[in-house]
Protein backbone atom coordinates (compact mmCIF):
# COMPACT_ATOMS: atom_id res chain seq x y z
CA UNK A 1 0.00 0.00 0.00
CA UNK A 2 0.96 3.58 -0.66
CA UNK A 3 1.72 5.69 2.50
CA UNK A 4 -1.96 7.97 1.71
CA UNK A 5 -3.45 4.54 2.17
CA UNK A 6 -1.31 2.97 4.86
CA UNK A 7 -2.63 6.99 6.47
CA UNK A 8 -6.21 6.58 5.00
CA UNK A 9 -6.21 3.21 7.09
CA UNK A 10 -4.99 4.54 10.22
CA UNK A 11 -7.40 7.73 9.75
CA UNK A 12 -10.28 5.07 9.47
CA UNK A 13 -9.55 3.08 12.35
CA UNK A 14 -9.19 6.63 14.52
CA UNK A 15 -12.64 7.56 13.24
CA UNK A 16 -14.49 4.51 13.94
CA UNK A 17 -12.45 3.55 17.45
CA UNK A 18 -12.29 7.28 18.60
CA UNK A 19 -15.23 9.34 16.76
CA UNK A 20 -17.83 6.23 16.51
CA UNK A 21 -21.03 4.62 18.25
CA UNK A 22 -18.18 2.97 20.62
CA UNK A 23 -15.55 4.74 21.60
CA UNK A 24 -12.31 2.77 22.61
CA UNK A 25 -9.80 4.92 23.76
CA UNK A 26 -6.76 2.00 23.50
CA UNK A 27 -6.72 3.36 19.99
CA UNK A 28 -5.28 6.94 21.30
CA UNK A 29 -1.96 5.00 22.73
CA UNK A 30 -1.99 2.91 19.91
CA UNK A 31 -2.86 5.91 17.08
CA UNK A 32 -2.03 8.96 18.60
CA UNK A 33 1.49 10.52 18.51
CA UNK A 34 2.39 11.94 22.20
CA UNK A 35 2.03 15.26 21.90
CA UNK A 36 -1.21 15.25 19.22
CA UNK A 37 -2.78 17.96 18.98
CA UNK A 38 -6.32 17.87 18.74
CA UNK A 39 -8.74 21.02 17.97
CA UNK A 40 -12.42 21.96 17.26
CA UNK A 41 -13.98 24.81 16.76
CA UNK A 42 -16.32 24.56 19.33
CA UNK A 43 -13.97 22.90 22.07
CA UNK A 44 -10.47 24.58 23.46
CA UNK A 45 -7.68 22.71 21.99
CA UNK A 46 -6.22 19.36 23.82
CA UNK A 47 -2.51 18.34 23.66
CA UNK A 48 -1.17 14.68 24.14
CA UNK A 49 -2.94 11.53 25.87
CA UNK A 50 -4.08 12.09 28.91
CA UNK A 51 -5.47 15.03 27.54
CA UNK A 52 -7.16 13.66 24.83
CA UNK A 53 -8.81 10.70 26.32
CA UNK A 54 -9.60 13.25 29.14
CA UNK A 55 -11.84 15.34 26.28
CA UNK A 56 -13.69 11.94 24.98
CA UNK A 57 -14.33 10.88 28.35
CA UNK A 58 -16.17 14.11 29.02
CA UNK A 59 -17.58 14.28 25.95
CA UNK A 60 -19.08 10.98 26.07
CA UNK A 61 -20.31 11.13 29.83
CA UNK A 62 -22.22 14.35 28.80
CA UNK A 63 -23.54 12.83 25.52
CA UNK A 64 -23.30 9.11 25.94
CA UNK A 65 -24.89 8.67 22.63
CA UNK A 66 -21.98 10.11 21.09
CA UNK A 67 -21.67 8.79 17.36
CA UNK A 68 -19.88 10.97 14.41
CA UNK A 69 -19.18 8.75 10.91
CA UNK A 70 -17.86 9.67 7.46
CA UNK A 71 -19.47 11.60 5.17
CA UNK A 72 -17.56 11.14 2.14
CA UNK A 73 -14.12 9.27 0.92
CA UNK A 74 -11.17 10.27 3.09
CA UNK A 75 -8.99 12.41 0.94
CA UNK A 76 -5.42 11.93 1.11
CA UNK A 77 -2.11 13.95 -0.15
CA UNK A 78 1.37 13.61 1.38
CA UNK A 79 1.12 13.66 4.91
CA UNK A 80 -2.51 14.91 5.15
CA UNK A 81 -6.01 12.85 5.33
CA UNK A 82 -8.92 15.04 4.89
CA UNK A 83 -12.23 13.81 6.26
CA UNK A 84 -15.85 15.36 5.96
CA UNK A 85 -18.43 13.72 8.41
CA UNK A 86 -21.59 14.44 10.12
CA UNK A 87 -22.80 13.04 13.89
CA UNK A 88 -23.86 14.32 17.11
CA UNK A 89 -25.69 13.04 20.39
CA UNK A 90 -28.20 13.75 23.00
CA UNK A 91 -26.99 15.36 26.17
CA UNK A 92 -28.48 13.44 28.61
CA UNK A 93 -25.25 13.24 31.13
CA UNK A 94 -24.01 15.66 33.90
CA UNK A 95 -24.00 19.57 33.61
CA UNK A 96 -21.22 19.54 30.47
CA UNK A 97 -18.40 22.53 30.07
CA UNK A 98 -16.53 22.13 27.72
CA UNK A 99 -18.04 24.68 24.95
CA UNK A 100 -16.08 27.73 24.65
CA UNK A 101 -19.51 29.22 24.47
CA UNK A 102 -21.36 28.33 27.64
CA UNK A 103 -22.54 25.66 29.85
CA UNK A 104 -25.09 23.33 29.75
CA UNK A 105 -26.99 22.25 33.17
CA UNK A 106 -26.94 18.31 33.56
CA UNK A 107 -29.04 16.64 31.26
CA UNK A 108 -31.00 18.96 29.13
CA UNK A 109 -32.15 16.21 26.65
CA UNK A 110 -31.14 18.35 23.66
CA UNK A 111 -29.71 16.58 20.48
CA UNK A 112 -26.72 18.19 18.53
CA UNK A 113 -26.26 17.21 14.74
CA UNK A 114 -24.10 19.18 12.59
CA UNK A 115 -21.19 18.13 10.16
CA UNK A 116 -17.60 19.56 9.00
CA UNK A 117 -13.97 18.74 8.08
CA UNK A 118 -11.32 17.57 9.81
CA UNK A 119 -7.55 18.09 8.34
CA UNK A 120 -5.38 15.60 10.14
CA UNK A 121 -1.39 15.62 9.65
CA UNK A 122 0.36 12.35 9.99
CA UNK A 123 4.25 11.69 10.81
CA UNK A 124 5.50 8.12 11.05
CA UNK A 125 2.24 6.15 11.07
CA UNK A 126 1.15 8.45 13.97
CA UNK A 127 -1.82 11.32 14.42
CA UNK A 128 0.10 14.33 15.03
CA UNK A 129 -2.48 16.87 14.25
CA UNK A 130 -6.32 16.85 13.96
CA UNK A 131 -7.70 20.29 13.63
CA UNK A 132 -11.53 20.32 12.43
CA UNK A 133 -13.97 22.45 11.35
CA UNK A 134 -17.63 22.01 11.51
CA UNK A 135 -21.07 24.02 11.69
CA UNK A 136 -20.65 24.64 15.35
CA UNK A 137 -23.11 27.01 15.41
CA UNK A 138 -25.77 24.78 14.24
CA UNK A 139 -24.97 22.64 17.07
CA UNK A 140 -24.57 25.65 19.92
CA UNK A 141 -28.64 26.55 18.18
CA UNK A 142 -29.61 23.23 18.87
CA UNK A 143 -28.51 22.80 21.86
CA UNK A 144 -29.89 26.28 22.77
CA UNK A 145 -26.09 27.63 23.32
CA UNK A 146 -26.78 30.11 20.59
CA UNK A 147 -29.79 31.88 19.53
CA UNK A 148 -30.66 32.36 15.94
CA UNK A 149 -29.75 35.50 13.97
CA UNK B 1 0.28 16.12 -15.23
CA UNK B 2 -2.06 13.87 -13.53
CA UNK B 3 -5.10 14.38 -12.61
CA UNK B 4 -4.36 15.46 -9.34
CA UNK B 5 -2.35 18.42 -10.58
CA UNK B 6 -4.91 19.36 -13.32
CA UNK B 7 -7.26 19.95 -10.33
CA UNK B 8 -5.09 21.78 -8.15
CA UNK B 9 -4.68 23.89 -11.05
CA UNK B 10 -8.47 24.79 -11.75
CA UNK B 11 -8.88 24.89 -7.89
CA UNK B 12 -5.35 27.50 -7.91
CA UNK B 13 -7.36 29.68 -10.76
CA UNK B 14 -10.36 29.80 -8.84
CA UNK B 15 -8.95 31.01 -5.89
CA UNK B 16 -7.08 33.40 -7.79
CA UNK B 17 -9.91 34.90 -10.45
CA UNK B 18 -13.32 33.98 -8.22
CA UNK B 19 -12.16 34.64 -4.21
CA UNK B 20 -9.82 37.36 -4.81
CA UNK B 21 -10.38 38.88 -8.53
CA UNK B 22 -13.98 39.85 -7.86
CA UNK B 23 -14.35 42.68 -10.49
CA UNK B 24 -14.28 40.12 -13.16
CA UNK B 25 -16.07 36.54 -12.47
CA UNK B 26 -16.31 35.50 -16.33
CA UNK B 27 -14.25 32.71 -14.79
CA UNK B 28 -17.06 31.32 -13.00
CA UNK B 29 -18.29 30.32 -16.48
CA UNK B 30 -14.71 29.03 -17.64
CA UNK B 31 -14.46 26.74 -14.43
CA UNK B 32 -17.47 25.93 -12.89
CA UNK B 33 -20.17 23.25 -14.36
CA UNK B 34 -23.82 24.83 -14.90
CA UNK B 35 -24.79 23.34 -11.87
CA UNK B 36 -22.60 24.15 -9.30
CA UNK B 37 -23.49 23.64 -5.61
CA UNK B 38 -21.67 26.55 -3.48
CA UNK B 39 -22.37 25.03 -0.01
CA UNK B 40 -21.37 28.45 2.22
CA UNK B 41 -23.80 27.52 4.61
CA UNK B 42 -25.40 24.45 4.72
CA UNK B 43 -28.50 26.39 5.08
CA UNK B 44 -28.19 28.28 2.01
CA UNK B 45 -26.57 26.77 -0.65
CA UNK B 46 -25.81 28.36 -3.83
CA UNK B 47 -26.69 26.62 -7.25
CA UNK B 48 -25.54 27.69 -10.77
CA UNK B 49 -23.38 30.02 -12.20
CA UNK B 50 -25.64 33.19 -11.31
CA UNK B 51 -26.43 32.02 -7.63
CA UNK B 52 -22.25 31.56 -7.11
CA UNK B 53 -21.72 34.88 -8.99
CA UNK B 54 -24.47 36.83 -7.03
CA UNK B 55 -23.01 35.52 -3.86
CA UNK B 56 -19.63 36.42 -4.82
CA UNK B 57 -20.47 40.12 -5.77
CA UNK B 58 -23.08 40.73 -2.45
CA UNK B 59 -19.68 39.56 -0.58
CA UNK B 60 -18.00 42.15 -2.62
CA UNK B 61 -20.36 44.68 -2.15
CA UNK B 62 -19.51 43.94 1.58
CA UNK B 63 -15.96 43.38 1.97
CA UNK B 64 -14.40 45.26 -0.91
CA UNK B 65 -10.73 44.52 0.13
CA UNK B 66 -11.29 41.06 0.81
CA UNK B 67 -8.10 39.03 0.41
CA UNK B 68 -7.83 34.93 0.86
CA UNK B 69 -4.31 33.12 1.04
CA UNK B 70 -4.59 29.27 0.65
CA UNK B 71 -2.18 27.35 1.65
CA UNK B 72 -1.03 24.20 -0.39
CA UNK B 73 -4.05 21.87 -1.41
CA UNK B 74 -4.33 18.65 -0.69
CA UNK B 75 -5.31 17.13 -3.60
CA UNK B 76 -7.37 12.85 -4.21
CA UNK B 77 -8.95 11.44 -7.52
CA UNK B 78 -11.63 14.28 -8.22
CA UNK B 79 -11.37 16.41 -4.66
CA UNK B 80 -9.29 19.41 -3.81
CA UNK B 81 -9.14 20.56 -0.20
CA UNK B 82 -7.38 24.47 0.82
CA UNK B 83 -7.01 25.51 4.20
CA UNK B 84 -7.30 29.40 3.41
CA UNK B 85 -7.44 32.65 5.63
CA UNK B 86 -8.80 36.01 4.57
CA UNK B 87 -9.03 39.41 5.92
CA UNK B 88 -10.96 42.67 5.01
CA UNK B 89 -12.66 45.73 5.89
CA UNK B 90 -16.28 45.87 5.91
CA UNK B 91 -17.49 49.08 4.17
CA UNK B 92 -20.34 47.96 2.08
CA UNK B 93 -23.80 47.39 2.70
CA UNK B 94 -25.37 45.31 5.23
CA UNK B 95 -24.28 42.15 5.40
CA UNK B 96 -26.28 39.17 6.93
CA UNK B 97 -24.74 36.18 5.76
CA UNK B 98 -22.49 35.14 8.39
CA UNK B 99 -24.87 32.76 10.38
CA UNK B 100 -23.72 33.96 13.55
CA UNK B 101 -25.24 37.06 13.04
CA UNK B 102 -25.56 40.49 10.57
CA UNK B 103 -23.76 43.39 10.24
CA UNK B 104 -25.07 46.48 9.54
CA UNK B 105 -23.68 48.80 6.94
CA UNK B 106 -20.50 49.81 6.84
CA UNK B 107 -19.58 48.71 10.16
CA UNK B 108 -15.62 49.37 9.57
CA UNK B 109 -14.68 46.31 10.94
CA UNK B 110 -11.63 44.27 9.80
CA UNK B 111 -12.90 40.72 10.23
CA UNK B 112 -10.69 37.82 9.88
CA UNK B 113 -11.70 34.61 8.42
CA UNK B 114 -10.54 30.88 8.45
CA UNK B 115 -11.55 27.73 7.17
CA UNK B 116 -10.89 24.62 4.88
CA UNK B 117 -12.78 24.32 1.28
CA UNK B 118 -13.55 21.36 -0.37
CA UNK B 119 -13.86 21.39 -4.16
CA UNK B 120 -15.07 18.59 -6.27
CA UNK B 121 -14.11 18.80 -9.65
CA UNK B 122 -15.97 16.35 -12.60
CA UNK B 123 -15.12 16.62 -16.43
CA UNK B 124 -12.59 19.30 -15.72
CA UNK B 125 -15.11 21.90 -14.20
CA UNK B 126 -16.04 22.72 -10.65
CA UNK B 127 -19.06 20.51 -9.50
CA UNK B 128 -19.20 21.88 -5.75
CA UNK B 129 -17.50 23.74 -3.72
CA UNK B 130 -18.35 23.05 0.73
CA UNK B 131 -17.14 26.06 2.97
CA UNK B 132 -16.20 25.10 6.42
CA UNK B 133 -15.41 28.33 8.56
CA UNK B 134 -13.75 28.62 11.43
CA UNK B 135 -15.63 30.02 14.61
Amino acid sequence: MSKTEDNKAIVGRWFTDFWGTTCNLAIVDELAAPDMLLQYSLHAPRRGHDDIKAFMIGFREAFPDLSFSGAADLIAEGDYVVGRWKGGGTHSGPAFGDFLIGSLPAATGRKMHFTGTTVLRLQDGKIAEEIGLDDGVTALQQLGLMRAA
Amino acid sequence: MCKEDDNKAIVGRWFKDFWNTPSDLTVVDELAAPDVLLQYSPDTPRRGRDAVRAFRTSLRDAFPDLAIAGASPIADRDMVVVRWSGIGTHTGPAFDDFKIGPLPAASGRTVRLSGTTAVRIENGKIAEEAIWMAA
